[in-house]
């Protein structure tokens, strides 16, 4: 048996699991049923979010919060970040816009977190 | 002098909510901030984890400052920003000043949302020299967040509460080594998924029941040495271990900002460091209420956030005359293994719906019971696996089972 700690929400879940190929075989522990998909896409390709920050020219603010739109896999978080941190936004840009797209594994977009003028 | 209705000190999250709900209820609100920006420190953590009670969805800290600032100045309140308020008396006048001069305002009610501060190197005397490299985690969040600016390569963190682990993620992922993080207590004090994403993930060490025991260098720091300790507390010889670092982040908790309630001689609960308030979130004195990390420090803002809804709500009886004033409140009682409540007193006469009442346990229980007893008959009986300091528990009353002179809480330990 083997232990994760599941980080969908704030709760924290200790669970408890045995798996066979990837699925999941019994668990204990999770207090919802988000837990097992959760520790399913851990033992095939953990998924995170990723929030930095990219240069921006603004009379505000020297950068600008940047976040994934969905979680990425895990692994591709530092050459995520390499690529953000070789841009630079244009002010003004309003929460949602998008940053960067492309796709690896899984589509990676990154949008702007909040408004700067 | 220019009056209204209600006067909000503080534009982070628990401050706008506050203003957001009065001002739907088309009251004069005027919201004080200190900073240019609304948001507070949320516009620092740009880590995504917010909202999801407030808004039933997982944001980043800027794009839920983002979105309750849109929300805001689409109502009628005025939002003063960059301005610093040098007093508030007894007659709910504030004095205020910002780059364009002097203002003297004045009030029916005003609700304060002054948020916390963190611990610094002096508030724990910390071992060791006073060093350049020397950072509290929030404000080495703040200069790389806000202004891009990494404070240093190689780094030791102490404290393992949310900050602490949330700046080692975020130090590494922008290129910087961390070569540990170190917790006093026996047991993390942030959210164990943090523990998960922020240090597992990187393989980054916790050391638990270890504290700092010096701080080298010349003029830079250059060496941090930490040490284990006992349970006493005392410093166990020979486990010293050194760590050549350039950077000590402190994450060593936040304390509610209190200088405004000094000025008002108001009730202080010295077990939150802050002052005391009724279930209406008003402190001793009437007509001023209370709402946020100015209160109580809490480990998910939405609750700030709906703590501010809650003060602002009963804030508005008060301007309309109906929060009766003159009533018995009930202090809520507590057992030796809880810290604290929020709010301290029941009123049970104005309350409109339920209570909330907020506590936190003083070290970690495994499987206990939350009992609450009204007159020493008990309740409700609350059966948890795992209780720990670093997560806030809450309790919801109902207003029409809520009959009682007396009101406990205890927790117990299950055997």
């Amino acid at each position: 048996m083997k232990t994760k700690i599941c980080i969908v929400c704030p709760q924290g879940c200790h669970i408890n699991y045995t798996q066979k190929d990837g699925k999941v075989i019994t668990a204990e522990g999770n207090n919802c049923k988000r837990g097992i998909p959760y520790i399913e896409q851990e033992l095939l390709m953990p998924m995170r979010n990723l929030s930095t920050v990219v240069k921006i020219k603004s009379t505000s603010r020297a950068v600008c919060p940047v976040n994934t739109k969905a979680p990425i896999p895990k692994d591709e978080m530092n050459n995520l970040i390499k690529k953000l941190d070789e841009m630079v936004l244009n002010a003004p840009v309003k929460q949602g816009d998008i940053v960067l797209e492309y796709f690896k594994d899984a589509k990676i977009e990154v949008i702007v977190s909040c408004d700067i003028d | 002098m220019k009056k209204y209705d209600a006067i909000i000190i503080g534009g982070g999250a628990a401050g706008m909510s506050a203003t957001k709900t009065l001002a739907n209820q088309n009251k004069s609100v005027l919201l004080i901030e200190t900073e240019a920006v609304l948001g507070g420190v949320l516009n620092q953590c740009i880590h995504s984890g917010f909202g999801v009670e407030y808004y039933q969805e997982d944001l980043t800290g800027p794009t839920f400052a983002n979105r309750l600032a849109n929300e805001l100045k689409e109502t009628s309140a005025t939002i003063e920003l960059g301005s610093h308020v040098l007093s508030v008396n007894e007659d709910k006048e504030v004095e205020y000043t910002n780059e364009t001069g002097y203002y003297k305002v004045c009030a029916k009610a005003i609700i304060f949302a002054l948020g916390s501060l963190e611990r610094s190197a002096g508030a724990i005397a910390l071992p060791g020299k006073r060093l350049n490299g020397i950072h509290t985690a929030g404000s080495a969040q703040q200069y790389i967040n806000m202004e891009g600016n990494l404070v240093g390569k190689k780094i030791f963190i102490l404290g393992s509460g949310d900050i602490g682990l949330i700046m080692a993620r975020r130090m590494h992922l922008e290129g910087a080594k961390i070569l540990g993080v170190a917790e006093m207590m026996p047991y993390s004090n942030g959210l164990a998924r943090n523990i998960a994403q922020c240090l597992n993930d990187f393989d980054i060490p916790l050391y638990l029941s270890h504290v700092v025991s010096d701080c080298r260098g010349d003029d830079n720091l250059s060496q941090v040495e930490i040490c284990e300790i006992d349970e006493q507390f005392n410093l166990i010889k020979g486990t010293e271990k050194q760590f050549d670092v350039d950077t000590l982040l402190l994450a060593v908790g936040l304390i509610p900002i209190n200088t405004l309630y000094k000025m008002l001689n108001l009730e202080i609960d010295n077990k939150t460091k802050s002052i005391k308030v009724d279930s209406n979130y008003q402190t001793s004195l009437p007509g001023f209420f209370s709402c946020g990390n100015c209160l109580h420090v809490h480990d998910i803002v939405d609750f700030a956030a709906i703590e501010g809804e809650i003060a602002a709500t009963y804030c508005n009886k008060y301007i309309l005359d109906q929060l009766e004033n003159n009533v018995d409140l009930i202090e809520i009682e507590l057992n030796e293994n809880i810290s604290y409540s929020v709010p301290q007193y029941i009123d049970l006469k104005n309350t409109l719906e339920e209570v909330t009442i907020f506590f936190r346990v003083k070290r970690i229980y495994k499987k206990a019971m939350i009992r609450i007893l009204f007159d020493d008959v008990e309740y409700r009986k609350i059966r948890k696996k795992i209780l720990l300091p670093a997560e806030m528990e809450q309790i919801k009353l109902p207003k029409s089972d809520m009959e009682f002179r007396k009101i406990k809480i205890l927790v117990e330990e299950i055997t």
